[in-house]
């Protein structure tokens, strides 16, 4: 595959989500704060991220900026890493967390997924992403 | 609109510091008091707000404020819930630790109230929550309604103890953690 596709960009409330393809790399941003009234579009975005996500090899998924994920946003996310763990082992991708230390809600939450999904997901401590 | 009270900031000392709201349908107010209740924290048990993101522990009362918000927030009729923290030095040993107590209260029906009691019981019944929470998560993430995991989130993710009081209609959950003055730690 050649070049860059976008995942449809979305906006809900205090969170915004964007993604691209690039060859067998998904890249996922997540930007604002996950909480009351945006878990539909969340739902949504992280549908279409396991659509546009077939075939890749990893997602890497960049919360350095996302300022807090209530437990809603939470159980979208955690549906989302099992579907793609529950898929067939040759369609299988890692997916990659980048999470910010200043953020301690992450440190906690993303143990917990880790604790669960250990076997397709990494997080890996980063500063805040440029943008 | 924010109709709060507070008994004023103690900067790490003794004396006790209260602050509560009352708060209907906007879901705005569960950022604002979730910032508040991170740096009204750190404010009181550090003597003082650290940069930007705060304490870890701060990071934690806030984080439990929230969810107990929430629900109270999804649950309750608009204008009916109430919100309270209290930072009180611990009577059991008042020279080593905090005791903080987080409280919502909202009109529930039957059905939540019992709701909540069960799933209570059962974080209370857990010998392991952490391992409870896990399997709450596990079960959740192929369920297409509800979380159901805002409660246990509390309990393992704020390291708080739950419990809940039924007055006639009205639903009081309570958040307690007993926080060591650490100063130079974790918060």
């Amino acid at each position: 595959m050649n070049g860059s596709t976008s995942i449809r960009s979305v906006t809900a409330e205090s969170l915004s989500a964007a993604g691209a393809v690039e060859g067998e790399l998904v890249t996922v941003r997540l930007c604002g704060s996950a909480e009351l009234g945006s878990k539909a579009m969340l739902d949504e975005f992280l549908a279409d991220v396991l659509v546009a996500s077939d075939g890749c090899r990893e997602v890497v998924v960049d919360m350095t900026k996302l300022e807090y994920m209530n437990s809603s946003a939470l159980k979208s996310l955690l549906t989302w890493i099992v579907r793609v763990r529950d898929l067939p082992e040759l369609r299988r991708y890692t997916i990659r967390i980048l999470s910010n230390p200043e953020l301690h809600w992450q440190q906690r939450s993303l143990h917990s997924l880790v604790s669960m999904c250990g076997d397709v997901l990494e997080v890996e401590e980063r500063g805040e992403q440029s943008s | 609109m924010l109709d709060h009270e507070s008994g004023g900031l103690a900067r790490h000392d003794h004396t006790p510091a209260y602050f509560s709201t009352a708060f209907g349908h906007r879901p705005r107010m569960l950022e604002l008091v979730r910032g508040f209740v991170s740096d009204f924290c750190d404010r009181v048990m550090l003597g003082t707000a650290r940069a930007r993101q705060g304490s870890f522990r701060g990071s934690q009362l806030s984080m439990a404020a929230h969810e107990l918000m929430e629900n109270a927030l999804v649950y309750g009729p608009e204008g009916s819930s109430s919100f309270s923290i209290a930072i009180d030095p611990d009577p059991e040993d008042p020279a080593n630790r905090y005791l903080v107590c987080i409280r919502t209260r909202n009109r529930a029906d039957p059905c939540q109230q019992a709701t909540v009691r069960q799933r209570l019981h059962a974080l209370s019944e857990s010998e392991d929550p952490t391992a409870y929470y896990l399997g709450l998560m596990a079960a959740s993430a192929r369920r297409p309604e509800g979380s159901g995991l805002g409660l246990a989130r509390v309990r393992v993710e704020a390291q708080m103890d739950l419990s809940c009081v039924v007055d006639g209609d009205e639903l009081e959950v309570v958040a307690r953690a007993r926080i060591p003055r650490d100063p130079g730690g974790r918060g």
